[in-house]
Formats: structure tokens, C-alpha cells, sequence
């Protein structure tokens, strides 16, 4: 049995959307396929379809990173947006990316010089709040100003979000996941931790050792 | 917990729930946006300020008008038209790349059969003729086709009655139906979208 115009106008958003009861569906199909009035229903059902069909996108790789960098301390007056923008763009050329690469290496050697054992770092350390309140405790650091502190962070947040989107071509993938409460090194067993990489250019940004200058 | 009890967490300084806002909502933010636009860049600079925007305004919550997911909708849809409205005329003379298609990813890993090929060229002209529908259609289509928000959560968001809300979905669904009767895979999906 077949449906006609008025039954279909209806009930037009549930059959658009696919929720009527599968015979009803057939018969209000019936209908639109057939009736020169209502074939455009019969198009927009299709198209919902598609729509409903359709997967959310991931979240772009270090996108969630990068706001929560903009939003540990108060926003300076310019437009952030604008701003980031700039920023954004200039990490996007190749010859970035070769810089970044080289700043990679090099902090690496001067870390080992100096001792610095990676392992010792906990992830927590390197979150925006502890950094921030990090670089507010130590009065020596500049970075505890305001404005050039934020723009400062951000590049390290951009470098880090950077990191996250090269790491799957370029690092091994890790090694399966241990149950054991006390095995070495957890952390890197969680896809959200910071990674060795990254871990280091953030050290390097909070001791001061890079400055945003030095990666352009 | 609660979304205002997140929010009253995050005026007090905590800075773990704003963390977890963040985190549950950026890639529904990060979608909206993608929709919208049809850009990838562009829709991350935008769901980035959409945060930046709550985040220096999370005193005005007011979780009567709304959940906390509705209030970012909201916030978001409004930086979409100032967008909108900002690159009309750049828009007249887009450019060639803008213009391609942008697939899932998925779909581009192996080679399809014929009837996949069809259906991500559907999908392809559905993705692009969304992105060409009016700003008031487009946002209702992509609220509740995409976003899947309930009718008095898009009323909410657009500030309109539910009723305004249904006749702007019937007539940008039907305008999208018109633009894949031109595609010539379109006669093929037999029990593609059944249900
Ligand atoms: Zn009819």
C-alpha cells in the first residue's frame, strides 16, 4: 500500500531521516518515487542518508594541545587568532621543518652533556599548569612576564603539536604494553603522553635554552 | 559531572576541568567547523578560537540556555558567520585548490570497487554542495544531519523556534537531494542508505 502526498508531507522529517517503521518507509518511498510532486523528498532522504553516513574527522593532530596552551594564562590584548596565525604558517615551510629537525639534534647532544636523564621526567612536569606555575616560582626566568610568556609557550606547544604530527612516519611504534604496575617507563605507553621528542624541546623552552629566534 | 559544576570548577581555577571541557569537545568543535567551511585549516583556526572565546567568557555559562555543548555550538556558529560574512567576496575568486574535494582519508587507502568509487563521488558532491548552501540552511543541515543535535538544542544554538529550525532542514535537505541528481552514481545506491 502505497502512501500518498498529504501522508507523506506529514510525516516528512522522520521519513527524511529514516525513522519511520520499515513498511511504513517502503510505502512513503513508493510514493516519492513515484509522484512527480514529491520525488525532491525522495532526493533529500538520499542525501541524509549520505549525510548520516558520513564519520566525524579526527581532531587535527596537536589541536587540542595548541588551545590548551592558549588558555593556561590571560590572553594578551592583539587578537590571538591573528596572531597564531602568523605563527601557524611559518612552522607549514619545509625549510621549518628542517630547522626543527636540526634544534631536535642539537638540544639532544647538549642535554646528554649536561646529564639530563629523560627518563627522570614525568609527564607531569611538562604540562602547560605545571610549566606556567613553574616559570612563575623561578623569578629568574623571563619567562614569567606576561605577553612573551604566553607567545613563548605557544611556540612550544606549536613545536610540540608539530612533533605529534611527524611521529608516526619517523618513530617506531611502541613496544606492546606492560600490565605490571612498577615496569619502567610507563608513560610512553600512552598515545597522550608527550613523547621523547617533544619532551625535549619542552625542556629546552622552559630552561631558556631555545629561544623562539633560533628556530626561524 | 555536571556541566556547570565543570564550569564553576574551571572560575575556580582548576585548570584539569577546563583540560577535560577541552578535550571532550574539540573534535565535535573541530567538525562543526570542517563542515562549514570545508576547509581543514580554516576549520582549525576557527574551532581554536571558538575555545579561546568560551575560555575568556566562562563566567556568562548560564546552563539554563543550554548545555555546555550546545553554549559551544553556539559560540561557534556565530565565529562561522562573522567568517562567512568576512570571506564572501574572497570566496568569488577561491581558489582551484579549495575547490577539490575533500575525501576521508579512508577512501583513498586501496583502489574501490566501482560501487565505492560511485559512492565516495556522491559523497564528494554532497560535501561540496553543503559547503554552497546558504549559511541558514547549511548550519541546520549540519546540526542535525552531521552533528546530530536534538531540534530544541539547534533552537537553542541558532537563538530560532524549532519550527523555523524544521522548515530550514526540509528545504536545505531538499536543496542537497537537487545537487546529487546531477551525479551519475546517484541511481546506484540500491539499499545504500536503507534505515
Ligand atoms: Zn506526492
Amino acid at each position: 500500500m502505497n502512501w500518498d502526498c498529504a501522508q507523506l508531507d506529514a510525516r516528512l522529517a522522520e521519513y527524511l531521516e529514516g525513522q519511520l517503521e520499515p513498511a511504513e518507509l517502503r510505502a512513503a518511498d513508493a510514493h516519492a518515487r513515484a509522484c512527480p510532486r514529491c520525488a525532491e523528498h525522495f532526493l533529500a532522504r538520499r542525501a541524509v542518508g549520505l549525510l548520516h553516513q558520513m564519520d566525524p574527522l579526527e581532531s587535527p593532530p596537536g589541536l587540542e594541545t595548541r588551545i590548551l596552551a592558549l588558555t593556561v594564562a590571560p590572553p594578551p590584548r592583539e587578537s590571538l587568532w591573528a596572531m597564531f596565525a602568523g605563527a601557524w604558517r611559518a612552522f607549514q615551510q619545509p625549510r621549518m621543518a628542517l630547522s626543527l629537525a636540526a634544534a631536535v639534534v642539537s638540544v639532544a647532544l647538549v642535554l646528554n652533556a649536561f646529564g639530563v636523564s629523560l627518563r627522570d621526567i614525568r609527564p607531569s612536569d611538562l604540562s602547560p599548569v605545571s610549566l606556567y606555575r613553574g616559570a612563575k616560582r623561578q623569578a629568574h626566568l623571563t619567562y614569567a612576564r606576561g605577553s612573551r610568556f604566553v607567545n613563548d609557550l605557544r611556540l612550544v606547544y606549536e613545536i610540540r603539536s608539530r612533533l605529534e604530527e611527524i611521529r608516526p612516519a619517523t618513530e617506531p611504534a611502541p613496544a606492546a604494553p606492560s600490565k605490571t604496575p612498577d615496569s619502567p617507563a610507563p608513560e610512553n605507553k600512552q598515545p597522550e603522553k608527550p613523547r621523547e621528542g617533544a619532551r625535549v624541546l619542552w625542556l629546552l623552552a622552559y630552561y631558556n635554552f631555545i629561544a623562539p629566534g633560533e628556530l626561524r | 559531572m555536571e556541566d556547570a559544576e565543570l564550569v564553576r570548577r574551571c572560575l575556580a581555577g582548576d585548570s584539569a576541568a577546563w583540560e577535560t571541557i577541552v578535550r571532550t569537545h574539540t573534535r565535535r568543535l573541530y567538525n562543526l567547523c570542517y563542515r562549514f567551511t570545508g576547509q581543514r585549516q580554516e576549520a582549525e583556526d576557527l574551532a581554536q578560537e571558538v575555545f579561546l572565546r568560551v575560555f575568556r567568557t566562562l563566567k556568562s555559562y548560564d546552563p539554563r540556555q543550554g548545555s555546555l555543548g550546545v553554549w559551544l555550538h553556539r559560540v561557534g556558529r556565530n565565529l562561522l558567520i562573522d567568517y562567512y560574512r568576512a570571506t564572501r567576496r574572497q570566496r568569488l575568486t577561491v581558489s582551484l585548490e579549495d575547490e577539490l574535494p575533500h575525501l576521508e582519508e579512508k577512501e583513498s587507502a586501496a583502489p574501490p570497487p566501482d560501487r565505492t568509487v560511485a559512492l565516495s563521488e556522491l559523497r564528494a558532491t554532497l560535501e561540496r554542495a553543503l559547503t554552497r548552501l546558504s549559511p541558514e540552511l547549511r548550519e541546520a543541515v549540519i546540526l542535525r544531519d552531521l552533528q546530530g543535535l536534538e531540534y530544541r538544542e539547534i533552537s537553542q544554538v541558532l537563538d530560532i523556534p524549532e519550527g523555523t529550525v524544521k522548515s530550514r532542514l526540509n528545504r536545505g535537505r531538499a536543496e542537497l537531494g537537487k545537487a546529487l541528481k546531477r551525479q551519475p552514481g546517484f541511481a546506484l545506491p540500491e539499499g545504500v542508505n536503507e534505515g
